[in-house]
């Protein structure tokens, strides 16, 4: 089996709003998977969903072979991830933040804080409360945390979000070698086209709910993806407006 | 479940609870000697336990703050919920934790004030009366109060405010404690256990959708 996530049809409204409207994805393992899509397109809603953070109202979503929703907590285990921001319990430090992780997740791993610091470029901040780190500096820190017990798949919801292009760099240097190296299979949203064409696999767009378009980076000749994709989505918006 | 306690108890720090314990203990103990001295009346188990309710129901919605409404203000239950943990279980064990260091503070001032009250009653400093079995009924009676306390939780779980869950304890012991001495709310078992099984039933409400909904925080 060479699938890590599998979405079949998923719809989720919240009240009369359709957020997700049939949506159907495949993410292979090892693989980095870029979700393009405006804001409120729908990514971190599919996000949650996949993570059981929202229920979605029909179709199937499952992680490596186990369906979501089936009170499986044990899925979790497979699956690190940063939805929205990064949060942390601002007033413990990065140490103990992380401890706390492998608490709930396998304390086995504790020993191993000192190497994911490092290679998240955060060594020697172990005693720092992490209230008192930037926003590029919580953002590896999370991506550490999300990896630290060594999951099959990383969700990454917006990680440069707000970052400076320094820190930019930095995470999109971070999220290439977690791939390339440990071959953890990684699922990463963004409305920065240009960011996820340099670390994605493959290219899926949202667009209003809808999942219109997947590219195989590997495979695609289009040379201007930026022009490509606002074709696609004027494309898709006037059919249905049409 | 008991793990799950045991990682709750290293976000609370310990050694600053048991210094605010003190704190209010000798505070209260200040406060009934304002109250004791130069009365006709003796100090009985009714003012001690009043005295424990204004201040650890108060107390509790502050942990229960802390300890719950806080992490989904701060959306770290959004974190919490993908663990490999039943969500019901996590939020069970922090209520328990919660409840348990309330408990034991209240009682552990109950016997401090105790304590202290008999050795100055007889020291003929102040009159104080109160028998062993009175004390067992207000050890019990305190668990109707965290119950009755647990109607915080309710009202700070639909705002996901810290504020509201304190505001609402402030609430509570003010109904509950507002007429201190005879004609007390509190005075009337019935009525306490009445309300404390409002609270239990306000528990389940908070608790009871926690993995079956979506987590909107």
């Amino acid at each position: 089996m060479n699938t890590a996530i599998q979405i079949n049809e998923v719809s989720k409204s919240f009240g009369k709003q359709e957020i997700l409207k049939s949506v159907t994805m495949e993410i292979k393992k090892g693989e980095i998977y870029g979700l393009l899509g405006a804001n409120g397109a729908g990514k971190t809603t599919l996000m949650k969903a996949m993570l059981d953070l929202v229920k979605s109202d029909s179709g199937t979503i499952s992680i490596m072979g186990k369906m979501v929703g089936t009170n499986d907590e044990d899925i979790f285990r497979k699956i690190g991830n940063i939805i929205e921001t990064p949060v942390f319990y601002q007033n413990l430090s990065v140490e103990d933040n992380l401890k706390l992780h492998c608490d709930y997740v396998d304390p086995s791993y504790k020993q191993e804080i000192d190497d994911i610091l490092r290679l998240v470029g955060l060594e020697g901040v172990n005693k720092r409360k992490v209230k008192t780190l930037s926003l590029g500096m919580k953002q590896r820190l999370a991506i550490g945390r999300a990896f630290l017990c060594r999951p099959d798949i990383l969700i990454l919801d917006e990680p440069i979000n707000g970052l400076d292009p320094k820190g930019i760099v930095d995470v999109r240097e971070l999220i290439l070698r977690l791939n390339k190296e440990y071959g953890v299979t990684i699922l990463i949203s963004s409305h920065i086209i240009s960011e996820l064409a340099k670390v994605s696999d493959t290219i899926g767009i949202l667009d209003n709910g809808y999942f219109i378009e997947e590219i195989s980076m590997a495979t695609t000749e289009v040379t201007d993806l930026e022009e490509y994709f606002l074709d696609i989505l004027t494309k898709s918006s006037l059919r249905r407006s049409a | 479940m008991l793990e799950l306690m045991k990682i709750e108890l290293k976000k609370f720090n310990l050694i600053a609870h048991l210094i605010q314990l003190a704190i209010a203990s000798v505070t209260l103990l200040a406060l009934i000697n304002l109250i004791a001295i130069g009365e006709a009346y003796p100090i009985t188990t009714i003012e001690l336990s009043l005295l424990c309710l204004l201040t650890f129901v108060i107390w509790q919605g502050v942990l229960i703050a802390k300890f719950i409404v806080s992490e989904f203000r701060d959306k770290t239950i959004q974190l919490l919920f993908t663990y490999p943990v039943d969500r019901k279980k996590l939020i069970l064990s922090k209520l328990v934790i919660v409840n348990g260091i309330i408990y034991v503070s209240m009682l552990a001032t109950l016997l401090f004030l105790h304590g202290t009250l008999t050795a100055l009653n007889f020291m003929t400093i102040l009159d104080y009366s109160a028998s062993l079995q009175q004390l067992g009924v207000t050890a019990l009676m305190f668990i109707a109060f965290l119950m009755v306390g647990m109607i915080a939780l309710f009202a700070g779980m639909l705002k996901k405010s810290t504020i509201a869950t304190i505001v609402t304890s402030v609430v509570l012991v003010l109904v509950f404690g507002g007429s201190m001495g005879e004609g007390s709310l509190m005075e009337a078992v019935p009525v306490v256990l009445v309300f404390g099984a409002i609270g239990a039933l306000f528990t389940f409400l908070s608790i009871k959708d926690l993995g079956k909904k979506d987590l909107l925080v």
